[in-house]
């Protein structure tokens, strides 16, 4: 019984270790697999709505009289509602226009970082991070070369979060269960497995102790370990020196 | 009275029954979980894959509009190709974009490729279908999204895009490397642990009751065995200790009242426990260490794929060191903190015991590692590894004793295979596992993995080791003023530095430190270092044994260690000189071939090469001073190769350490072939 706990225990630790990487990898590879597709989509939605504007800059407009600018903003936030804010803001990082949630701070001013990236992106989009958000942003350059603004899109990672979740929860519902039966497998093999050699170490254990007994049980010799022979045969032959010797004492 | 015969089960066919049980639950839970884990992810990445191409065909429909606009035919756009090209760059998931004209006649068309053959085609068929706005198809492996282009509420074409629905999969299927790699180490573990279970319960056992069997056999009564286990067999040992209780029991009664002469008619030929204490019974194997000594080596070469680029992260430039050679000093400090706990083992295991020596070893390299993985300064870290190091040293060398310990002369080299291939097995194991926990979790919770693991094996070592065993046992070591004389020896001198010192370069200046950096620098994650790393030990623990059976049947060592050399220098020089995986592994498994050539022969060359030295100083002393050279090596290694990188970068370290071992090898065959080492002088 012991051996067949300790065993098992061993077993189902590696078991368990072995799930628990298992999901462990899934989840980080499924995050990242979310993550990449997620803000690929936004940058193709960011990277569009840069475009339109530039065309109307193009044209020599500044962006702030850009007219189309709100109903570019609105028709995000309708069209995707996972979009927690769309912002036009200009090279100093004033918003000119904004759709969505409040931007912490204020509407009126983009965070500096946001300023930050856009100046840094060099024509392609940038991205960012903050607690509750991921940012991802593409900066709005007109036909000199000269940055006249950008587009930032905030999009949830609660979102992101609840989904990898769910996932997680599910892999271990099923992992509970598969443990469980892998568990009860591996129990049921390795009490099979040792049923034998239980059984032949009971009839060895009877053996010795009716080595002693004047009128043994019926119980058969464990034959593999030939040192019983030996062992046997001296025991009995002492017990009876033994025995002699106490009757002839009395 | 023997009325039946009853088989045993062999210990080997109970393991080979029970670790088959064990591991087909193991491969086919982690099977099923994989399997429901793919169609998890699949089904949650479905509509996350169709809204982004949703967006992508919008995209596309918004580009083309700006030349509607225009009245340019779509037929006549210039450049749709290059810009649907540039498009499918970017979005891997994506199987095909094309444009089709309101007929649904395909006008442009840019497909992934796609192994041999172009699978996919756009539904041009049901371009029609997307009038009232973007229509989704499936066919076979693929969605199709149709998006249509309107101009003055006319249909003037579609922008379509297929999406292979098979990225998930083949993108999935890049962490079953590491998934199967773990389900390969932990099969491996699972047998080691049923291994050890049987080992330390049953085997241990049987071995205690045929000695208890044989001494009485013999007429000793007086022995005893210490049992601690209440398992089926602990009961048979129990009721054969009774049997000597009682036997004990009534002569001792006999004694107290009987005859002289009866008694010495007892006493003829018998031993009895006449003052009531019992001798203990014990059995000592080799494979009781061999366990705890897995599992330690384990946790401590957990870290072994991305050690150098955790240093790195550390690495601090207000010291004044540069940053290659700071990145090798804590592996040569690893070596001497090593080297100054050895000693003392031999005394230690005398007056603790080996359990207690083990854990005085095991503990402070759990700790050390531990606060490895806190360690926010680079000369905190050296500290730290002089500490996991110490505790390192004393382990392996007290490990090494036992195993001397445990074995006649003869069966010396059995005790030693022991030590290879736990040492091998917790090494393959480690740069496995470690470099995907490294990539997963980072490095600082890789150290705290390795502190648990280095824990486990404590606790083995706690619970199935005795106390008592090995206190007060003299273990030889070879007198002072015998041991430096070698080191006058230019022959001797000159062989170990062609050939003991390269071999232990390759190892901790090659693999340990350049290998890593190396594989870093062009691109490679911890799991993809960790499995390259990982083809070493492999070689090494499966032509270590070929090696040593060549070396003892042919007799000439001397081949082999050249054949060791130049398979180790080609190694060296086709790893640095390619950025493909399979070079790259080909490179690592030359390097563990040729150690593995070089390891076993050197050592069974020194008594024929050194026969003048080894009558003047002894076996023992020349091979320890052969084990000093070999460190000493250890500890050079990384800080040659750390030298070299800081003056002439990566790829030239590499190929200096691979052509010195060619340059090396070149002039010990040459001494070789002249007899400088087999002429007796």
């Amino acid at each position: 019984m012991r051996l067949l706990v300790v065993l098992n225990l061993g077993f189902l630790s590696a078991f368990a270790v072995t799930m628990a990487l298992m999901i462990l990898l899934n989840q980080q590879k499924f995050g990242d697999i979310l993550r990449g597709l997620d803000d690929s989509r936004v940058s193709v939605v960011t990277l569009d709505t840069s475009r339109r504007l530039r065309q109307a800059v193009d044209l020599g407009l500044p962006l702030k009289d850009i007219a189309e600018s709100r109903s570019i903003v609105d028709a995000l936030i309708g069209d995707y509602p996972e979009l927690q804010s769309v912002s036009i803001f200009d090279a100093r990082g004033k918003v000119l226009v904004h759709g969505g949630n409040e931007l912490a701070g204020g509407a009126s001013e983009a965070p500096p970082a946001w300023a930050a990236g856009n100046r840094e992106a060099d024509g392609e989009v940038w991205r960012l991070e903050d607690p509750e958000s991921f940012v991802v942003g593409a900066p709005v350059v007109n036909n000199f070369g000269k940055l006249e603004g950008g587009v930032a899109v905030r999009y949830s990672k609660a979102r992101y979060d609840s989904i990898v979740a769910g996932l997680t929860k599910e892999l271990l519902e099923a992992a509970v269960f598969i443990f469980l039966a892998s568990g009860l497998l591996a129990i049921l093999g390795t009490g099979t497995a040792l049923w034998k050699l239980t059984k032949t170490a009971r009839y060895l254990r009877q053996s010795v102790e009716n080595l002693l007994k004047p009128e043994p049980d019926d119980a058969p010799v464990d034959t593999e370990l030939i040192e019983f022979v030996g062992y046997s045969a001296t025991v009995r032959e002492t017990a009876a020196s033994l025995a002699a010797a106490e009757r002839s004492g009395r | 009275m023997i009325r039946r015969l009853r088989r045993a089960p062999t210990l080997a066919g109970l393991g080979i029954r029970i670790g088959l049980v064990a591991v087909v639950a193991l491969i086919a839970a982690n099977a099923l979980l994989a399997w429901i884990a793919l169609g998890a992810v699949e089904q949650r990445l479905e509509p996350v894959i169709k809204d982004k191409a949703n967006v992508l065909a919008r995209s596309i429909a918004n580009d083309l509009y700006t030349a509607v606009r225009l009245d340019i035919p779509i037929a006549s756009l210039k450049g749709v190709n290059a810009y649907l090209d540039n498009l499918l760059t970017d979005h891997p998931e994506v199987a095909y974009l094309a444009v089709a004209d309101p007929k649904g006649k395909v006008l442009f068309l840019v497909q992934a490729e796609n192994g041999t053959e172009n699978t996919f085609q756009p539904i041009a068929a049901n371009a029609s279908d997307a009038n009232a706005g973007t229509f989704v198809s499936i066919v076979d492996s693929e969605y199709n999204i149709v998006h249509p282009l309107i101009h003055d509420g006319k249909e003037v074409g579609h922008a379509m895009i297929g999406i292979d629905r098979r990225y998930v999969r083949n993108t999935m299927g890049g962490i079953f490397t590491d998934i199967g790699i773990s389900l390969c180490v932990a099969i491996l573990i699972v047998l080691e642990l049923t291994l050890l279970v049987l080992s330390l319960t049953v085997a241990r056992s049987i071995g205690l009751m045929r000695r208890l069997m044989h001494t009485v056999s013999e007429g000793d009564f007086s022995a005893s065995i210490m049992t601690s286990g209440r398992d089926d067999l602990g009961r048979v040992i129990d009721a054969m200790n009774g049997i000597n209780a009682e036997i004990n029991r009534r002569f001792r009664a006999l004694a107290s009242g009987g005859s002289a002469a009866v008694l010495d008619r007892l006493r003829e030929g018998r031993v009895f426990a006449e003052a009531g204490a019992y001798r203990p019974v014990q059995v000592l194997l080799a494979g009781d260490v061999q366990y705890p000594l897995f599992f330690f080596i384990f946790g401590v070469e957990l870290s072994r794929p991305f050690f150098p680029l955790f240093v790195r992260d550390l690495y601090d430039p207000s010291l004044g060191i540069d940053a290659s050679i700071a990145i090798a000093m804590p592996m040569s400090v690893w070596v001497i903190a090593m080297l100054l706990t050895t000693p003392f083992a031999p005394t230690l295991i005398r007056r603790l015991g080996t359990r207690n020596t083990l854990l005085l070893g095991m503990a402070p390299t759990s700790v050390g590692l531990m606060a490895t993985a806190l360690a926010t300064g680079f000369i905190e870290l050296i500290a730290l590894r002089c500490l996991t190091a110490a505790g390192f040293g004393l382990v392996t060398a007290a490990i090494l004793v036992r195993l001397a310990m445990t074995a006649p002369e003869r069966r010396r080299a059995l005790n030693i295979g022991v030590f290879v291939t736990a040492t091998g097995g917790g090494s393959i194991c480690a740069t496995a596992i470690g470099g995907i926990l490294a990539e997963r979790l980072g490095y600082e919770n890789t150290f705290i993995v390795g502190a648990a693991i280095v824990f486990v094996a404590m606790t083995i070592a706690f619970g199935f080791l005795s106390p008592d065993e090995g206190v007060g046992a003299h273990v030889s070591t070879p007198a002072n003023r015998r041991r430096f004389g070698i080191y006058g020896s230019a022959k001797f001198m000159t062989f170990m530095g062609l050939s003991a010192l390269p071999s232990r370069i390759v190892l901790t200046g090659f693999l340990f430190f350049l290998v890593p950096l190396y594989l870093d620098s062009i691109g490679f994650g911890g799991a993809a270092i960790g499995r390259t790393m990982m083809v070493y030990f492999l070689v090494l623990l499966v032509m270590n044994q070929a090696a040593a059976l060549m070396a003892d049947r042919f007799q000439n060592h001397g081949t082999l260690i050249l054949a060791g050399g130049v398979s180790a220098g080609i190694g060296c020089l086709l790893f640095v000189s390619t950025t493909e995986s399979l070079p790259l592994v080909c490179g690592v498994a030359l390097i563990g071939l040729g150690q593995s050539f070089v390891m076993t022969p050197q050592v069974a060359a020194l008594p024929a090469y050194f026969r003048n030295e080894t009558e003047a100083f002894g076996t023992g002393p020349v091979t320890a001073a052969f084990r000093v050279v070999e460190r000493a090596g250890s500890i050079v290694g990384p800080l040659l190769a750390g030298a070299v990188v800081a003056v002439a970068g990566l790829e030239q370290a590499g190929s200096f350490i691979g052509y010195g071992i060619l340059v090396t090898t070149g002039l010990l065959a040459l001494l070789l072939a002249v007899g400088v080492f087999t002429r007796r002088r």
